[in-house]
């Protein structure tokens, strides 16, 4: 009963704040509902047990990833932060269009494939075991490490690309000069 | 003796049966009680914050006056003891000024947050034996979640605040608050090698039956302290302030009792800093003679008066050198030790 009043507060505010990230106007309050959804999707982690994690869910989102997203977004953007052209109430539709059938494609397909036990909406609240971290651990370094570095080579691709394609704006921009 | 070291135990046991008597006599169902004593755990917090804020701010000013042999506040109450007091009720008095260009929800905001981590913090803290309000079994990980939320209201309030001064003190908290986690998160994972657990209660546990965990990581301790002052803000380490340069930083454009409630949460978060490497590191609430509780604060005071004591002696260091301290001298080091650790616990398993 509790629990599933905790979810369903916790499904609402998830909801509201992810709402507000698209609508808001104002950047910085656009990064505070943002923050606000991922603390809630930590929120609901925590309500299903899954300690670990919600604990990593608000370390690495919300501590780090968030802020530096507010960071990078207040040093392009000289003036005022109105995200007015690059939200909800742009008029680029059609890639908005792709990227929310895919993303939509993606979540429909995860949702399809998981086997759930013990929603917190069927009542059988109690029986849910606390996701154990030590199989956790098991199953990253033994049993995929090879995914598990395969995603760790691509994350540093990303970090390195990202340099490398900075660096070359730098390059331009001193040639215009 | 077991009563002193149980009172607040007894406190909480005691609270819990009335709130069943009470639940039986307007027949509610007794589950409820839980969800009272609740209310009571996070009461006694608040009260544990406000107390370790108003004693540390005037314990700060006092130990300032002692190592540079000057008398100090000494005027308000015995030996001036009362002087927080003063102040924060002249604090309430003053007028709370909002500037013009201010976004005045988010200044208000970030007044109102500041509090918030180090008190989620608290509540998984083992102040005593069974003192712990959120026992939970991932302890070291929930702490090291909240405290990094610490950095957030501290970048509201530059934002909110429209002033450039506040601005780049906020970029040079989030620099900071991000870079110093990576080695703290390093030390606290070599503790968590050694002791082979998350829970807080557990490390305490395992530290009783073998030895305090500052003997086996004592360079995990040292950066642990360094990392700790980087992350709570303070000298030398107060670059988001400095207010050599920056007028006084992130907060320029707070007075009154928002100003107030930022001061009081960097005590806060101190003691929170300072708790978590009682329990990790000096074996938390254990200790002869005294009850347990005694300790914790007995040792958290310890680790206090060092950070005030550091504050004091030390000049401020200039942002690129504390960016470069911490990823070119802490991070290769707490990887070096992590390594280490490894391989001795690997070696004697």
């Amino acid at each position: 009963m509790l629990q599933t009043l905790t979810f369903f507060a916790l499904a609402g505010l998830v909801t509201i704040f992810a709402l507000g990230t698209l609508v808001l106007r104002n950047m910085f309050h656009t990064f505070l509902s943002f923050l606000g959804c991922l603390l809630s999707v930590a929120g609901v982690f925590f309500s299903l047990q899954a300690d670990f994690i919600g604990g990593v869910q608000v370390i690495v989102y919300a501590g780090s990833v968030a802020v530096l997203i507010v960071l990078a977004l207040l040093l392009i953007n000289h003036k005022s932060g109105d995200l007015s052209r690059t939200n909800l109430w742009s008029h680029k539709w059609l890639g908005g269009v792709i990227a929310a059938v895919l993303v939509g494609a993606a979540l429909f397909g995860v949702i399809m494939f998981t086997h759930f036990t013990g929603l917190p909406l069927t009542g059988e609240t109690a029986a849910i075991e606390p996701v154990p971290y030590i199989e956790l651990a098991d199953g990253l370094l033994n049993q995929y490490p090879v995914a598990f570095e395969a995603m760790a080579m691509l994350l540093l691709a990303a970090l390195v690309a990202a340099i490398i394609t900075t660096q070359a704006d730098d390059k331009a921009d001193k040639k215009a000069e | 003796m077991e009563f002193v070291n149980n009172i607040f135990v007894n406190i909480a046991d005691l609270c819990r049966a009335l709130f069943v008597w009470l639940l039986n006599l307007l027949g509610l169902p007794v589950g409820l009680a839980e969800v009272a004593m609740v209310a009571v755990y996070w009461l006694g917090i608040v009260i544990v914050c406000v107390f370790c804020a108003l004693f540390y701010v005037i314990w700060e000013r006092k130990l300032a006056g002692y190592i540079q042999r000057r008398p100090g506040p000494n005027r308000l109450g015995p030996n001036g003891w009362f002087h927080t007091v003063g102040d924060a009720i002249k604090l309430v008095m003053k007028e709370d000024i909002v500037p013009d260009g201010a976004d005045k929800n988010v200044h208000l905001l970030a007044a109102l947050l500041a509090f918030v981590p180090p008190m989620l913090a608290l509540a998984a803290m083992p102040f005593g034996e069974g003192m712990t309000a959120l026992d939970l079994e991932l302890g070291v990980v929930y702490i090291m979640a909240v405290t990094t939320l610490a950095s957030l209201p501290v970048l509201c309030a530059g934002y909110a605040s429209n002033n450039k001064f506040a601005m780049m003190g906020a970029m040079r908290v989030v620099n900071q608050a991000i870079s110093y986690e990576v080695p703290q998160a390093l030390c606290i994972l070599s503790v968590i090698m050694v002791a082979g657990t998350f829970n807080l209660n557990q490390i305490i546990d395992w530290q009783t039956g073998n030895i305090w965990l500052v003997c086996l990581q004592p360079v995990a301790f040292v950066v642990y302290l360094i990392t700790a002052l980087a992350e709570c803000n303070r000298a030398p380490f107060d670059l988001p302030e400095g207010e050599s340069e920056l007028t006084a930083g992130v907060f320029t454009e707070y007075s009154g009792m928002r100003y107030a409630l930022f001061y009081l949460a960097e005590y806060c978060n101190m003691f929170v800093a300072a708790g978590l490497a009682t329990t990790l590191f000096l074996g938390g609430f254990t200790g002869p003679f005294l009850p347990g509780w005694v300790w914790f604060l007995l040792k958290t005071f310890v680790i206090m008066s060092f950070f005030i004591w550091v504050r004091w002696s030390f000049p401020r260091i200039r942002a690129d050198h504390v960016l470069t301290f911490c990823w070119k001298v802490l991070v290769p080091l707490m990887l070096a030790n992590v390594l280490v650790t490894g391989v001795v616990v690997y070696l004697l398993a």
